[in-house]
């Protein structure tokens, strides 16, 4: 409690100063000329007040309070034409402001970034990398398959799942660590066809932000990242439609003014077509047979009156598998967002969301009448309220309450006529509520500190209806309890202070220091290293602890010719506490005691990121170089030794070069080099039951040779016409063929070799894949 | 066999690699060499067999080393003791030793004066009611051809089993066609399980043995499948459980089956 009101003093005392002149509001919305959709994260300076400025929050909507008399204020947003007006303020006065973009691709130079110049360095946030889907179409990618969750695995302190996989790891801490949303709704499984897709149309985004640390306090449940991604709003001017044909997939977006200047529309889908080519097939099974993924993304807003604003938006998403009606398997997320925009005054802004979520798997075998189905299911209600509250002009305070209602289904088995003696399962479904609250203030001090503070409180209520297990320390079952509907089981909570200072040293470089705790209530458990649909999410109980993290870091920036160069420094330590691994031989899937197959340890993580940024000009591009280590230690394995996670990849280096010859085409390259995984090999062979038997060593003590392979892109834009755009991209992933290994098996019979003697056996994926995706926009 | 699905998905996938496999030279960790004990009682053949052997590194061209200089002797639940005849090659073993089943039987090997124990339950058998034959449409997952039911009743009880298949007098022996299971799923039903993906022909004929394991048993052996099918895709690679005293590998299974045989009519 005490650290609340110390923070609640500090709030008061801001406003004590500077309260003795008149003074004045100025607040609007800040909106793209041709699309009429917000702008979020422009900045508005008061070029006479030694450029004091503020920034529009993630709905366009900014407020800045000023003494009264004469103020020349400029409004700007990287990729669009800054605007510069004269002011004399005698009352609170809004002003909406619309910016007209500068069309990249026609120009000979180009400018990667959407924030001010030297965002990096004013600003208190740290660790933050921030994609335009548009910026990004022209670096290559596998199949052509534009895709943010594998640009983001360009970038420093993320490492990608693997080969071709859209899954992710940062700063050292685990896949499930990652808290990604898709318009404030949580995604479970963000990824399509076992990991190598994201679900993420890039056509229906607007932009992603990835928090590595520092993270704000508005957000919660994730212990390592956050990967927030707003989908677009649709143009209010005027209807148009983008779409592309890919070798894997084809999307088409269309999008329009419901009423002009008041309300838009998008409505975008994509879907594979590998399927469509069995249809070719004689033979029926085969003709018979599904193999696609889709993704629906909608969303529409309206404006009521000048003060409200109503948007709603949902994702659809689907892999379905199938193969003669006799086996089917398919998953998917299914996400909605309602959200009303209120401005209480101009000074105050308040977003309230009501969300949903949901993840589920389906599997079917059935044969003449006789079959069974198996389903598993995760689904979140949320009810969330922030407060944007634009204090002063040094001061914005944010602050907020959530509730999440979780429920999980984890497994569910229908049987159909004798279902070949497999019995009907249920597998007990859990409940939890998750609560948040949180408060945080922005402030600048003068023209060389700025500051992110705050707190979040998080609750977490594990309940019934629903049984809680005792297990002894060995995972054997003592007993159950029955709990009623609503019944608490076991209540957690913490707070999690968060703070960032921003020393400017001067206005090209500068010096930041971030703290942040967070506490993760549910984790998920998978039977595979990479990702998969039949992955487990448990909730904290009373046998699973919250995960709990703690990271500081530490960073230098600087810019160099008028920031065309970005430079930064950027290292770290990480504390995990109460981490997951599982038992030997453990069995999480249809398990009604999974919970006695995890065992629980601790981890760390340090490193330290470097980057050199090159953000204006015909060569754009960045070169990162990171080193790193992620290590776990548990009772259980290995008498306590610490080892590293499969993740510990020590040395990280990514390239990515774009270079525009002319107005016609962009070549773009990117180069990826990292430490084999840490995995386990065996340490002996021995004989038992007529095998040839692996001897398990020490956990992740060796390594997979080093991965590394480079890509190049060519982007070709075609005789645009006045209503017609289009282009076509050419790629190739892993140029030079290189057989990075995806697993390494050990077998005494393989090809030719003599039988007996054992070897080692790699399984690469993918080595020169060339695609081809056209590109087109009617306008 | 859930799991048996998913990873014939996945493995779909892994097919298009097929051409991306190659062997590579690699660098390990080679432990001590470690004794391992195979020990176990086939109550229907009323027979005990111990082998005893070490572990050799990974890349070794080496045959694995036998003990020779053991004692070994089998104790049954009335604390009767009976020793295994030394046959060589590190073998030792003791015929017409007759089953007391749902008893347990304890084996104990000395090696240099150190004493290495293992004690296991000789279940009830659970006899194969029949078995059937089914036409199979051609799919990915198999080819075309005849699936075998095995047709049982699984008893009340928590129950553990192993199927071996002998196709046309050939015990089958690679891992795809090992099937090890419990009863999680089936507890007290008449199970029809098809040994899928294994297909045959008509005229094949196909022996089915049905091993009724002790959870012990069934613990180490799939823990053991598993490993011994692994790659470095494996989140969690383990060892089987401990079973003897003193840290020797291997363990003592005690088991009894039910076997029957289907010639493919078309």
């Amino acid at each position: 409690m005490m650290r609340v009101s110390i923070l609640l003093t500090t709030f008061l005392l801001l406003n004590i100063t500077n309260s003795f002149s008149q003074k004045y509001t100025i607040s609007g919305e800040i909106t793209n000329q041709a699309s009429g959709e917000t702008i979020f994260g422009a900045t508005i300076i008061i070029s006479d007040l030694n450029n004091v400025g503020t920034h529009t929050n993630n709905f366009g909507f900014y407020s800045i309070t000023l003494k009264e008399g004469q103020h020349q204020l400029l409004f700007r947003h990287a990729g669009f034409t800054s605007k510069s007006m004269s002011v004399y303020l005698t009352k609170d006065t809004i002003i909406d402001w619309p910016l007209s973009p500068i069309e990249i691709h026609k120009f000979n130079e180009v400018e990667i970034s959407s924030q001010k110049a030297n965002n990096n360095i004013t600003s208190a946030q740290m660790a933050i990398t921030r994609l335009d889907p548009k910026e990004i179409r022209t670096i290559p990618v596998i199949f052509g398959e534009q895709d943010i969750m594998k640009t983001l695995q360009l970038t420093p302190g993320v490492k990608g799942g693997g080969e071709g996989s859209a899954g992710f790891y940062v700063r050292g801490g685990g896949a499930d660590q990652n808290l990604i949303l898709l318009d404030a709704a949580p995604v479970y499984n963000a990824s399509h066809l076992l990991g190598f897709f994201s679900i993420f149309n890039s056509d229906a985004i607007k932009d992603v932000a990835l928090y590595k640390s520092g993270i704000p306090a508005r957000y919660g449940g994730r212990l390592s990242s956050v990967m927030d991604v707003k989908m677009r709003e649709g143009n209010k001017k005027r209807y148009s439609a983008t779409g592309g044909i890919g070798l894997i997939s084809s999307r088409l977006t269309v999008e329009g003014p419901i009423v002009k200047d008041k309300g838009s529309f998008i409505l975008s889908g994509r879907r594979s077509y590998a399927d469509l080519f069995l249809k070719l097939s004689k033979k029926e099974m085969i003709k018979n047979s599904t193999l696609f993924f889709y993704d629906l993304n909608l969303k529409a807003n309206y404006k009521i009156g000048e003060k409200d604003r109503i948007y709603l938006s949902g994702y659809l998403g689907r892999d379905k598998f199938g193969l003669n009606k006799e086996f089917s398997f398919d998953w998917g997320n299914k996400t909605a967002t309602l959200r009303w925009n209120h401005i209480i005054n101009n000074k105050l802004f308040l977003n309230t969301s009501l969300i949903y979520s949901d993840f589920d798997y389906n599997f079917s075998l059935k044969y003449e009448g006789k079959g069974f189905g198996a389903t598993s299911r995760i689904r979140d209600y949320t009810l969330k309220q922030d407060y944007n509250y634009f204090l002063s002009k040094n001061n914005t305070l944010q602050f907020g309450i959530s509730a999440i209602y979780h429920n999980f289904s984890p497994g569910d088995m229908e049987v159909e006529g004798s279902g070949f003696g497999i019995n009907q399962i249920h597998i007990e479904k859990q409940h939890a509520l998750e609560i948040g609250a949180y408060i945080q203030n922005e402030q600048k001090i003068g023209q060389r500190w700025a500051l992110m503070y705050g707190l979040r409180y998080s609750g977490f209520n594990f309940m019934g209806k629903g049984f809680a297990y005792q297990y002894n320390k060995n995972g054997v079952l003592l007993s159950k309890k029955s709990y009623d509907n609503w019944e608490s089981i076991k209540y957690y909570q913490g707070f999690e202070p968060r703070a960032s200072i921003n020393f400017i040293i001067t206005e090209n470089n500068s010096i930041k220091l971030g703290y942040n705790r967070i506490f993760q209530y549910i984790h998920r458990l998978s039977n595979t290293t990479t990702s998969s649909p039949t992955d487990i999410w448990v909730p904290t109980s009373n046998n699973v602890k919250p995960q709990i993290g703690d990271q500081l870091a530490l960073g230098f920036y600087q810019n160099l010719f008028h920031n065309k160069f970005k430079i930064s420094v950027e290292t770290y330590y990480k504390w995990l506490q109460n981490q997951i691994d599982y038992r030997p031989n453990a069995n999480i899937i249809f398990n009604q005691n999974i919970e006695s197959q995890l065992v629980y340890g601790k981890g760390k993580a340090y490193g330290i990121e470097f980057q050199i940024k090159k953000t204006k000009g015909k060569l754009t591009g960045w070169f990162n170089y990171t080193l790193a280590r992620s290590l776990r230690q548990f009772s259980d394995i290995d008498n306590g030794a610490v080892f590293p996670a499969r993740q510990d990849r020590i040395h990280d280096i990514n390239l990515v070069l774009v270079y525009k010859i002319n107005k016609k085409l962009t070549i773009s390259a990117a180069f990826v080099f990292y430490t084999g995984d840490a995995v386990t090999y065996p340490s002996a062979f021995y004989s038992m039951g007529g095998y040839k038997v692996p001897y398990v060593g020490k956990r992740n003590s060796n390594r997979l040779p080093n991965y590394h392979r480079l890509d190049i892109g060519l982007t070709w834009y075609l005789k645009e016409y006045k209503h017609f755009e289009q282009s076509l991209n050419f790629s190739i992933y892993n140029v030079y063929g290189r057989e990075n290994a995806y697993s390494i098996s050990f077998t005494d019979h393989f090809k030719d070799y003599k039988p007996g003697h054992m070897i080692a056996v790699q399984t690469a994926l993918f080595k020169f894949v060339p695609s081809i995706t056209y590109n087109f926009k009617i306008k | 066999m859930i799991k048996r699905f998913f990873i014939a998905f996945l493995g779909l996938f892994l097919i298009f690699c097929a051409s991306c496999r190659k062997v590579i030279d690699l660098k390990v960790n080679n432990t001590d060499p470690k004794l391992v004990i195979e020990a176990k009682y086939d109550a229907v053949n009323e027979k005990v067999s111990v082998n005893i052997s070490k572990t050799i590194s990974v890349f070794s061209v080496d045959t694995f080393p036998i003990i020779t200089n053991a004692q070994v002797e089998i104790i049954d639940a009335t604390g009767y003791v009976t020793p295994l005849i030394n046959v060589g090659g590190g073998s030792y073993v003791v015929e017409n030793y007759l089953p007391f089943y749902n008893s347990k039987y304890k084996v104990n090997v000395i090696i240099d004066g150190t004493v290495y124990s293992s004690t296991d339950s000789l279940v009830n058998v659970v006899p194969i009611d029949t078995l059937t034959q089914d036409k199979l449409p051609e799919n990915p997952l198999v080819e075309d051809g005849f699936a075998v039911y095995v047709n049982f009743q699984d008893p009340q009880t928590p129950n553990f089993y192993r199927i071996r298949i002998k196709e046309n007098n050939e015990w089958q022996t690679d891992l795809t066609d090992q099937y090890i299971f419990d009863d999680t799923y089936t507890t007290g039903s008449y199970t029809q399980l098809p040994l899928l993906p294994n297909m045959y022909n008509v005229g094949d004929s196909v022996t089915i043995r049905l091993i009724s394991y002790s959870k012990k048993a069934y613990d180490y052996f799939y823990a053991l499948l598993s490993v011994a099918g692994s790659s470095t895709s494996s989140p969690a690679p383990a060892n089987p459980p401990q079973d003897w005293t003193n840290k020797a590998l291997g363990s003592f299974i005690a088991y009894g089956y039910d076997q029957k045989q289907i010639t493919i009519q078309p």
